[in-house]
């Protein structure tokens, strides 16, 4: 994309176009439309007054990103926020047991079901640690190692918490197909790995 | 979904369970390279554990893939914003 000189210009097409974007990170970061209403607010304008410093040529949305992570933290206590979570290997998680308790026949109702609700619900249901996760990897589609630097993680721990997310979903949605009678409630005890 | 088509490969030198779990995410998102991405196919479109995890790993990624969308408040968003940025001065639309 050709930089545009004019600094009202340049932040219309390199910041604001990633509005819809902020404002659902925004809001996984708040879980409340008008508490995300407020952050994006407060995100815009702290990257307009420091626009200056922004590198153009860098990931303009990452940039936001950070600055409405950062804006969050400032402004929610932390303790009321985070739920401590463990930083596995993505090794020592893979060799986790793991009940699926989803046999063939259940998946399948699963997968021809319309789950926008159910993973919307599960999503915001993570700990944030890994609702942020989801919402930049998932959602966002950032690169690992984007996320990782808006996070100020290791990439590798991206990964785990992706992966921990991932399982984290689908018992949530296995919940989501016993409540909804598409699994039986004794699923979980037909297959595990 | 694996569809059972792709469960009928013909034998073939495979990985073990851990192993396949380990990369089972990188397969179902793409970014094993080519010859990771087949040992772990051949693996669970044959191992009774691993086919149905892939099944369920492939459904969570179409749902969350469902729920990328534009937020339903983005004119209102929009508007608070401008209307703060421009009360620091920025003239842009």
């Amino acid at each position: 994309m050709e930089i545009p000189v004019d600094k009202h210009v340049a932040f219309h097409d390199l910041a604001l176009r990633w509005l819809p974007d902020v404002t659902r990170f925004a809001h996984s970061l708040t879980r409340n439309e008008s508490d995300a209403e407020d952050l994006v607010q407060e995100t815009y304008l702290r990257a307009w007054r420091h626009w200056d410093s922004f590198r153009v040529g860098s990931e303009a949305r990452a940039w936001l990103f950070t600055i409405a992570r950062n804006a969050w933290r400032k402004r929610a206590p932390r303790d009321a926020r985070l739920v401590a979570v463990e930083d596995d290997t993505l090794q020592a998680l893979a060799d986790e047991h793991f009940p699926l308790g989803a046999p063939n026949d259940v998946l399948q109702r699963l997968s021809d079901a319309d789950l926008r609700p159910a993973i919307h619900q599960a999503i915001a249901a993570l700990p944030e640690a890994f609702r942020e996760v989801v919402e930049l990897v998932e959602l966002q589609e950032l690169p690992y190692a984007e996320a990782a630097a808006v996070l100020e993680i290791p990439v590798g721990t991206v990964r785990s918490r992706l992966f921990r997310a991932r399982r984290l979903l689908q018992t949530s949605l296995l919940e989501y197909a016993r409540d909804a009678g598409l699994a039986p409630v004794h699923a979980e005890k037909e297959s595990s790995q | 979904m694996i569809t059972d088509t792709d469960r009928k490969t013909p034998d073939m030198p495979s990985l073990d369970c851990g192993a396949a779990v380990r990369m089972l995410w990188d397969y179902l998102d793409g970014n094993l390279d080519s010859v990771n991405e087949a040992e772990v196919r051949a693996h669970v479109t044959r191992c009774s554990h691993c086919f149905p995890h892939a099944n369920f790993g492939q459904i969570v990624i179409d749902a969350m893939a469902q729920v990328r969308n534009t937020p339903d408040n983005e004119a209102t968003v929009r508007a608070g914003v401008l209307s703060r940025l421009r009360a620091e001065g920025y003239e842009g639309s």
